[in-house]
């Protein structure tokens, strides 16, 4: 009878108190909970998020629709259709990554020989509609244009590195 | 200085020695006669053979061995061609030959068209050689006049004809495969050996190439005798050589010397030294195709075997002086530039190794070169070498590798201080 | 003959005949040595100098691909100095090789790429500017156009003459040449040449890097997107072997499948660059109704309703009489025997036929000599070629590279005899030129001098080439006779024919009558020969007649085809029914009652039949998104289904299979081999000589009249070429060609319109002036459908005599 007290005042009396009193030490502790959407995310640089299509200085886009970043694709969720502009410059006609399939590894980004698609830090892009997940060439410089253009400024990564090639004067022949 | 019996320029300012008269007063075309009178072709390859001829445009085959090779009994016709497109740098003695003593190349042409059973020979010249041209065809008309040349000469029964072919001006030309190509009318591109042009050459024909000098030695050969020509020179080089000395010495010019001359006493005896009395810095002993040899070299013999064992080659025994104001860096420069222009682009190594050598030397030349240009050059040397169609691209080689291995610290203070060495500034001729 | 050479390659012994190349012998012990100039079909420069081995004894590396073998030779391909050779030799490829992977077209089938992977340097040490060849200082990639479809991008060459070894040892032109020297040494074509020859296509398949592109294929899509069926090409009866390179329902080009024995990895550029033919914009994919009097789009089984009803209509009235089908000389094999078993078993009408372009169609006994007389590969070993109302460099390309080659390395005599001047390349022939409809005659002169009877002076011929034809003939060379398109529509077939034959006989030669359609010789074996009774002249006479009330068409486009072009108009209109089954909304389908689209290459899969009597089997891309389009049997066994007379056919197979039970000596076609195989199609009998009547020669009717003659380009084909974007941009537009007399007289001057014109109709073309025709003969070249020349010709004259006159 008193060895049967004895395990019940341990657990209720001893036990319960030494768990609880984890619970009381964390009680008053600071959170680490972010407080999103109130407090919004710090991601450091190579943070991967929705695509952008990046532009030289002059404007005029990056991308030559070369078909590397389709290639390197896992998801396989790049589709692209080449063109030529008037002045014998390829450039993708259609260029659509879905958002879906994609899963944000960074390969195109990786893959690009021309510095034009890179993964930046959107990652609001939420919508009720499967549809809405297709995004167009048109959408991918908007969203260069209008949000990821200010925020590569300031940042480290990525450090674009290419200009457009400025033809200077042909290698000059020497003894000709 | 030893005196001796000059052979190919013992006539050679003889006042209106490029006449026939003249020249068969003194002695020509007796060679010709007795060769065909009373020696058979064979007999006559024999004595070449014997005497121990050595090519004289550069590669030193020996010239009877060459004729040796042709295959008998193909029914297909045997054809000579004399390469007179002499366009190594430093070189100028078949020019002289052909200029002034003319009818020496054409007896020469006709005893070697008589030893190969040949009927048509060819003398492809220079393009830019139009006075030698001109003495050539005048020269061979008068034979014909004479009944030398044409068909049955000496009346038995035996047809040589000489054609004069010009050149467009290419040094490539100048290979022996190129010069066929561009002789059946296409571009002067080499063709990969085999098959050998002794098998296989100008329309598929057995063919023999022979230099203009190694031609001229001919009549006096079969005048006098293998013997006598074998005891001239050395036992392995036999006969004189024409030695172009050119470059920053006071008496340039051609000097017919026996084969394993000093090369000491080529310069100072016979060259008179160096220019304005400036110390010699380096020689290149056979047109720029060979290694540049260091002022200390110069008690080498000038003879085939010597110049190999001490590194560097005969070639065509165009003497190329250089004092001690010239920079090496510009020398190398000169000779890339003339590699480059001159190659043909058939092959990829020296189509574009040759290119890249001549902007590197360009920009080391300029100041913006950098240290590790040196080793490239080398790299690039040894990945030419070799791996060529035709011998030009093992030609643009050495003098790159030479001048970088001999004079480093030349090309290192070029890098560092982005100037030529002081006292070596030489004239630009840009 | 000499023995078999023993040498060992990397520590392997291998036994290879004499003059065997050092990369083929390696190649048979599984060792690939790289190269980029060599190709086994050329003949080798040795000048990318990648291909080096070492030898030992040889101090220096030997360039594998220009070196025969010798006894006892030691080679080694992978030791450390070959390797640092191959380094070297990439390295200097890419010093000034521009940085244009991304957007070059040939990247991703690039050798340059794989061979820089897999044996070249990782980083580049050059450090200047790279030499550029430009075209316009602005802009950035320096494309020459060469011609309307071969784009040329100097900086990107590497010097292998792949591309003018083939212009000029394989096609024999002077388009592409090399100029100047050294480091600036480019390939290039003299700006007033465009380069447009028909083997322009090769050069871009076989250059190894993206200087030879195709405007076509020109930033279209990358290979490894690309599936691969292979196929055979279906514009001309040489067959050459194919792969149809489609991704998603599109073709966007055909590469060459090589096979040795039929086209060795050629293609001419009308079966290269005519694969756009499938995807025009107006190809049909809905079959149509008649309702009223407009042909209206409806589905597939209304269609099959509509024409199975009519059907078995006809059948339960015994009236099978009145039905007849023609098809057309380029289906396939199975199609022809579809449609044979389905209007002959089911529907029991004789009337079947496929000669839609004759009035005066080929009878039973020619059709059996149709066809090459031998094998392709034997061509190059004749000795004289005496091509007769034939253009083989036009009508067989690929097959006449042999001639080429017999020619050039073999020093063949190529005669052409015929009322216009031919060519081949620029190799040397003769033309010996003789009034239209004479060539019979000519023929006859010559079998006249080789049996020593007097010739007759009814034409004067060219003496010199005949007494060579002569002389060889005497001598015992291998004669070759060759007949072409001018055989079948020729004013004197008969008379032509025996006259080949007796000259046969004479000379031992052979005798080859060369079609100018892919399927020729299948579809005449496989059922669709009417024979002269049957033929679809005596159809349409029928029709015309009242006795024949239905007419189905398959694949053939009579209206523009038939050389009469009102008669075939009135004639169709009368049918009570007419089934068309077309790829487009041609004339003849567009009066048709029920129209259904038709299968083009490669909807469907089957065989066709080559003019050696090889079958050749072609496969269907995997992925077709357009159900209602089907070949004639998928047509047929569905109405056979509903009509409940025969069973639906899914697959060519299944075909194959029925033909392999029921015809003859066909029993191989149930297990097709991948290479085909061949059938003796070509009658083996000796073949007899007749007496030879030739008719009088047609004579001009007045000054101002021209005896038509018609010639085809190699890109202009007829009707269906012309959907070819491709192939209309590089090929011209109509020509008339006439004598610069007869201009004078006309006053017409070089490329002035005209109009050519007979009594009733007239027709618009350009004029060129030439001394390559006959006085009063006029050459039209390319008859185009929106001036077709069939309005000005007539079924019961094959002359016909125009008039031409300046507008």
């Amino acid at each position: 009878m008193n060895i049967d007290m004895w395990q019940t005042f341990k657990s209720v009396f001893i036990a319960i108190p030494t768990g609880l009193s984890i619970t009381f030490r964390y009680l008053f502790r600071k959170p680490v909970t972010e407080q999103y959407p109130k407090v919004r995310p710090k991601f450091e640089d190579r943070y991967r998020g929705l695509h952008y299509l990046t532009r030289y200085s002059d404007g005029s886009e990056r991308c030559v629709c070369c078909g590397l970043c389709a290639a390197a694709c896992p998801a396989d969720c790049i589709y692209m259709e080449c063109a030529e502009t008037p002045s014998g410059i390829r450039y993708a006609r259609i260029y659509e990554i879905n958002e879906l399939r994609c899963i944000f590894c960074g390969m195109c980004e990786e893959a690009c020989p021309e510095e034009a698609i890179f993964l930046g830090h959107e990652f609001e892009f939420s919508s009720g509609d499967r549809d809405d997940f297709i995004y167009t060439k048109e959408m991918l410089l908007a969203n260069y244009d209008k949000i990821e253009k200010e925020r590569v400024a300031k940042r480290i990564k990525p450090m674009i590195r290419q200009e457009r090639f400025q033809f200077k004067k042909p290698a000059a022949p020497i003894g000709h | 200085m030893a005196e001796f019996e000059k052979i190919l320029f013992k006539y050679i300012d003889f006042p209106e020695q490029d006449r026939i008269d003249t020249y068969m007063k003194n002695g020509g075309y007796a060679a010709f006669r007795k060769a065909v009178t009373t020696m058979t072709p064979e007999e006559v390859t024999d004595v070449v053979i014997k005497s121990g001829l050595r090519g004289r445009g550069g590669a030193g085959f020996p010239a009877g061995r060459k004729w040796s090779f042709l295959p008998k009994g193909t029914g297909k016709p045997v054809y000579l061609t004399v390469n007179a497109d002499e366009s190594e740098p430093g070189t100028f003695k078949d020019r002289e030959l052909m200029e002034k003593d003319p009818h020496m190349v054409i007896e020469g042409t006709l005893i070697a068209a008589y030893a190969i059973k040949c009927k048509i020979a060819f003398i492809y010249i220079r393009g830019e050689f139009t006075f030698a041209a001109r003495q050539l065809t005048r020269a061979i008309e008068e034979a014909r006049a004479k009944g030398f040349v044409g068909k049955n000469i000496s009346g038995k029964g035996i047809d040589i004809d000489i054609v004069v072919h010009r050149g467009g001006g290419a040094y490539i030309c100048g290979e022996e495969t190129a010069l066929l190509t561009s002789l059946e009318g296409g571009m002067g591109y080499p063709r990969v050996k085999p098959p050998f042009p002794a098998v296989a050459g100008l329309y598929g024909c057995p063919t023999i190439i022979n230099n203009v000098e190694t031609l001229a030695n001919l009549p006096h050969i079969i005048n006098r005798g293998a013997e006598w020509f074998a005891s001239i020179g050395t036992p392995k080089s036999t006969g004189t050589k024409i030695f172009c000395l050119s470059g920053h010495i006071n008496k340039p010019g051609n000097y017919e010397l026996p084969m394993g001359v000093p090369l000491r006493e080529v310069l100072y005896d016979y060259g008179g030294g160096i220019k304005d009395g400036h110390n010699l810095k380096a020689v290149i002993p056979g047109g720029s195709s060979v290694p540049v040899l260091t002022a200390d070299k110069i008690d080498v013999h000038m003879d085939f075997e010597s110049l190999a064992e001490a590194g560097s080659m005969l070639g065509s025994a165009g003497v190329i002086v250089i004092d001690e104001t010239m920079c090496m860096v510009r020398a190398a420069l000169n000779l890339a530039q003339f590699y480059q222009h001159e190659s043909c682009g058939q092959c990829t190594p020296c189509r574009q190794g040759t290119y890249w050598m001549l902007v590197i030397l360009n920009r080391i030349e300029h100041g913006e070169g950098r240290m590790e240009d040196l080793d490239t050059l080398l790299d690039i040397c040894d990945n030419i070498e070799g791996n060529t169609i035709c011998p030009l691209g093992d030609a643009a080689v050495p003098s790159v590798r030479s001048t970088i291995k001999q004079f480093r610290d030349e090309y290192e203070y070029h890098i560092t201080n982005k100037a030529c060495l002081p006292g070596t500034t030489a004239p630009r001729f840009e | 003959m000499a023995d078999n050479i023993t040498l060992t390659i990397d520590g392997k012994m291998v036994e290879v005949p004499p003059g065997t190349l050092i990369v083929e012998a390696a190649q048979r012990l599984g060792i690939t040595i790289p190269t980029f100039c060599y190709d086994e079909r050329l003949r080798s420069v040795g000048a990318c100098r990648m291909c080096l081995v070492e030898v030992e004894k040889m101090p220096k590396l030997v360039a594998s691909c220009a070196t025969p073998v010798a006894p006892s030779m030691v080679v080694h391909t992978k030791n450390d100095r070959v390797i640092k050779a191959r380094e070297g030799v990439l390295e200097f490829l890419l010093i000034n090789h521009p940085l244009d992977c991304p957007t070059c077209d040939k990247g991703g089938e690039c050798p340059l790429q794989d061979l820089t992977y897999a044996h070249g340097p990782a980083v580049s040490r050059y450090r200047e500017n790279k030499i550029r060849f430009i075209e316009d200082i602005n802009q950035k990639f320096d494309d020459k156009p060469l011609g309307p479809e071969i784009i040329l991008n100097r900086n990107r060459c590497i010097m292998c003459y792949k591309c003018v070894r083939i212009v000029r040892d394989l096609a024999g032109e002077a388009d592409l040449g090399v100029f100047k020297r050294g480091a600036f040494t480019n390939i290039s074509n003299l700006n007033e040449v465009a380069y447009a020859d028909e083997f322009s296509g090769n050069t871009v398949e076989y250059c190894p890097v993206g200087a030879l592109l195709s405007r076509s294929y020109r930033y279209s899509i990358r290979e490894w997107l690309l599936k691969k069926a292979t196929s055979v090409c279906n514009l001309c009866p040489v067959g050459c072997n194919m792969n149809v390179e489609w991704s998603a329902g599109r073709v966007y080009r055909h590469m060459s499948r090589r096979n040795r024995e039929v086209d060795d990895g050629w293609l001419c550029d009308r079966g290269r660059y005519g694969f756009d033919i499938f995807s025009a914009a107006d190809r049909l994919f809905k079959p149509h109704i008649r309702r009223g009097s407009t042909l209206e789009p409806c589905g597939f089984d209304e269609a099959l309703i509509v024409v199975s009803k009519h059907l078995r209509k006809i059948i339960d009235q015994n009236l099978g009489m009145q039905v007849a089908a023609v098809g057309s000389p380029t289906l396939s094999n199975e199609e022809a025997y579809a449609i044979r078993h389905f209007f002959d078993d089911v529907i029991k009408t004789p009337e079947i036929d496929f000669q839609t372009d004759m009035a005066h169609p080929v009878e039973s006994g020619i059709i059996d000599l149709v066809g090459l007389d031998g094998a392709i590969r034997d061509l190059e070993r004749d000795t004289v070629f005496v091509i007769v109302g034939a253009d083989p460099a036009v009508e067989q390309p690929v097959a006449t590279l042999l001639i080429k080659k017999a020619v050039s390395i073999r020093n063949a005599r190529a005669i052409f005899i015929g009322s216009y001047d031919k060519r081949l390349g620029h190799f040397p022939i003769t033309n010996i030129r003789i009034p239209y409809g004479a060539e019979g005659h000519a023929l006859e002169h010559i079998s006249n001098r080789l049996e020593n009877k007097a010739a007759s002076d009814d034409i004067r011929l060219n003496e010199e080439a005949l007494n060579e034809i002569e002389e060889l003939a005497r001598k015992g060379e291998r004669v070759h006779i060759i007949a072409g398109r001018n055989f079948f529509n020729h004013p004197d077939r008969a008379g032509f024919l025996a006259a080949m034959l007796r000259l046969r006989k004479l000379a031992n030669a052979r005798l080859s009558i060369l079609p100018p359609q892919s399927n020729f010789i299948g579809v005449s074996h496989f059922g669709l020969f009417g024979d002269v009774d049957h033929s679809f002249n005596k159809i349409l006479e029928r029709i015309d007649s009242g006795e024949i009330k239905t007419l189905f068409v398959f694949g053939s486009n009579p209206v523009d085809e038939f050389p009469d072009r009102k008669f075939v108009l009135d004639t169709l209109k009368k049918l009570e029914f007419l089934v068309v089954v077309a790829p487009f909304m041609h004339p003849t389908a567009s009066l048709a009652g029920a129209v259904f689209p038709q299968a083009m290459l490669p909807d469907y899969g089957g065989t066709f039949t080559n003019i050696e009597g090889r079958i050749q089997l072609f496969e269907p891309m995997s992925d077709r998104p357009h159900v209602a389009v089907r070949p004639a049997w998928g047509i047929l066994g569905e109405i056979a289904d509903l009509i409940n007379l025969g069973r639906i056919w899914y697959h060519d197979r299944e075909i194959r299979d029925e033909i392999a039970r029921q015809l003859k000596g066909m029993a191989v076609l149930a297990h097709m081999p991948s290479d085909g195989f061949l059938f003796p199609f070509r009658s083996q009998e000796e073949l007899e000589t007749r007496p030879v009547n030739l008719k009088t020669l047609p004579a001009r009717k007045n000054e101002h009249s021209y005896i038509l003659q018609f010639a085809q380009s190699v890109h202009h084909q007829g009707w269906l070429t012309e959907k070819s974007n491709n192939l209309m941009r590089i090929s011209g537009r109509e020509a008339i060609l006439i004598h610069p007399e007869d201009a004078a007289r006309d006053g017409i001057v070089e490329n002035q319109a005209v109009t050519v014109s007979n009594s009733d109709e007239s027709i618009t073309v350009t004029a060129r002036i030439t001394t390559h025709v006959n006085r009063g003969e006029a050459l039209l070249v390319n008859s185009f459908t929106g001036q077709p020349a069939n309005k000005l010709m007539s079924r019961d004259s094959s002359i016909t005599y125009v008039s031409v006159k300046g507008i």
